[in-house]
């Protein structure tokens, strides 16, 4: 996947942890989403299905660890390896 | 301050962590904290006659339980096969550790072949819809209200006499809908610690021909889930034709706060007038016990009472935001859904119309206070 790309992934993920889950509040790409405990269960599930609808990946059990899902960077290479 | 949480099975030294997050988790909830009564539970899980165990999960972090799950096995007849299916119970986790919570579900369905539950509808279920069961249906609430002077809840004190006076006419309406419910059954109590007899198997298997999917509840089952080690005595009722065989039972719980459940009721199949003479019973028996309020969760079945005699004798369906009794939360809507291993099972499975359920008859019984 192109960096382009990679950045387009990036800023569709910032763009809703702004609209589910900090408000207005810009999130980094490096912010950490877990460890500080900002998303709940059901944001959690809710970012999944999101990432599911977006971009068309099924996120496996073993995929579905702290560190793909900790910070906006993390989850945008994540996608960007399912998609090829 | 990043933290390092750790998922992992539950030992013995997590029972004082678990018995401290669970008023931690849910403060609202009396029992929360009632830790002699949660251990108690679970060493009569631990003697669940299934034959399949019971897996437990902790969250850690750094020593201190933050979150918990466990998997409770449950045996059912699917379509002519015996299937044993896990539910979750028991979940739950400290605010800030949203993702590990689903982790904690993620572990639940890796570990277990088949997944049956029964969920208040809501953020549980939510979460467990991640990893792909199906909701077959939602249970019928059917309530009826008997004293409202009783309801903890009222909104005026002053209205109470004025409730009492009004549950002596539905005592006497109830009275007069007896009658007219009528009928030659006889209805007897037996003894939940002695009564779950061979007649109980012989239901069971006339019952499982006419509902292609239902718990297994056999005697064994029933011994185990409403006989002397259950955390929640109940009361039993049973129904039987004149030469000793079982037409029907029912099981009911009066709560603490004076709320009535009936947890199961079971007939021989088309038998409305064996589940009316016992519903009809029941109904007195709750009056005795000082209940305000009786609630009968079910998915109707040939082996269920049918929802024309529930309203002829009282009871309501009180559906979406409503609330049956005044400044009362709406209902809660419980939701039956299950991912079982077998794709012909499955199949079975989802459709409704196949079931026979209770709200004793699973994990969300358990709890009950």
């Amino acid at each position: 996947m192109a960096i382009e790309e990679l950045q387009d992934v990036a800023e569709a993920i910032r763009g809703w942890l702004r609209e589910h889950v900090t408000g207005d509040r810009a999130v980094t790409d490096d912010e950490e989403l877990i460890s500080t405990g900002l998303l709940t269960s059901l944001q959690t599930v809710e970012l999944v299905l999101f990432l599911d609808q977006r971009f068309g990946i099924d996120i496996t059990d073993d995929e579905f660890v702290e560190e793909n899902f900790n910070t906006v960077d993390a989850i945008a290479r994540l996608v960007a390896s399912k998609r090829g | 301050m990043p933290r390092t949480v750790v998922l992992r099975p539950y030992e013995d030294r997590d029972l004082p962590g678990t018995l401290e997050l669970r008023p931690r988790v849910y403060p609202g909830w009396k029992d929360a904290g009632d830790a002699a009564w949660h251990t108690a539970v679970y060493e009569w899980l631990g003697h669940n006659p299934v034959d399949a165990p019971m897996h437990r999960w902790v969250l850690d972090d750094a020593g201190s339980i933050v979150g918990h799950l466990a998997a409770v096995p449950l045996a059912y007849r699917i379509a002519g096969a015996r299937v044993i299916a896990h539910t979750p119970t028991d979940y739950m986790a400290l605010p800030g550790y949203g993702f590990h919570a689903v982790a904690l579900m993620r572990s639940f369905f890796q570990a277990v072949e088949s997944y049956a539950a029964c969920n208040v509808a809501g953020e549980v279920s939510q979460i467990e819809g991640l990893f792909g069961p199906v909701r077959v249906a939602g249970l019928q609430q059917a309530v009826k209200v008997l004293d409202l002077g009783r309801y903890p809840r009222l909104a005026s004190p002053l209205l109470r006499p004025l409730a009492s006076v009004a549950a002596l006419g539905i005592r006497a309406l109830d009275t007069v809908r007896a009658r007219a419910a009528g009928g030659r059954v006889e209805v007897g109590e037996g003894d939940p610690t002695t009564a779950f007899d061979s007649s109980f198997d012989q239901l069971f298997e006339v019952a499982a021909g006419a509902a292609r999917c239902i718990p297994e509840k056999t005697s064994t089952f029933l011994r185990w889930r409403y006989g002397s080690g259950t955390p929640r005595p109940v009361r039993l009722l049973t129904a039987r034709s004149p030469d000793g065989s079982l037409l029907g039972y029912a099981v009911l719980r009066t709560t603490a706060s004076a709320e009535g459940f009936v947890l199961d009721l079971m007939t021989a199949p088309a038998r409305r007038d064996v589940a009316r003479a016992l519903l009809v019973d029941a109904v007195r028996r709750f009056w005795r016990d000082r209940a305000f309020v009786v609630r009968y969760r079910f998915l109707p079945s040939a082996v269920s009472p049918v929802r024309s005699d529930l309203v002829r004798l009282g009871f309501r369906f009180p559906g979406g935001a409503r609330g049956v009794l005044p400044g009362a939360r709406p209902e809660r809507q419980l939701e039956l859904s299950v991912k079982l291993a077998d794709p012909a099972s499955q199949a079975a499975a989802v459709a409704p119309e196949h079931w026979s359920y209770n709200l004793g008859d699973g994990e969300a019984s358990f709890w009950v206070p």
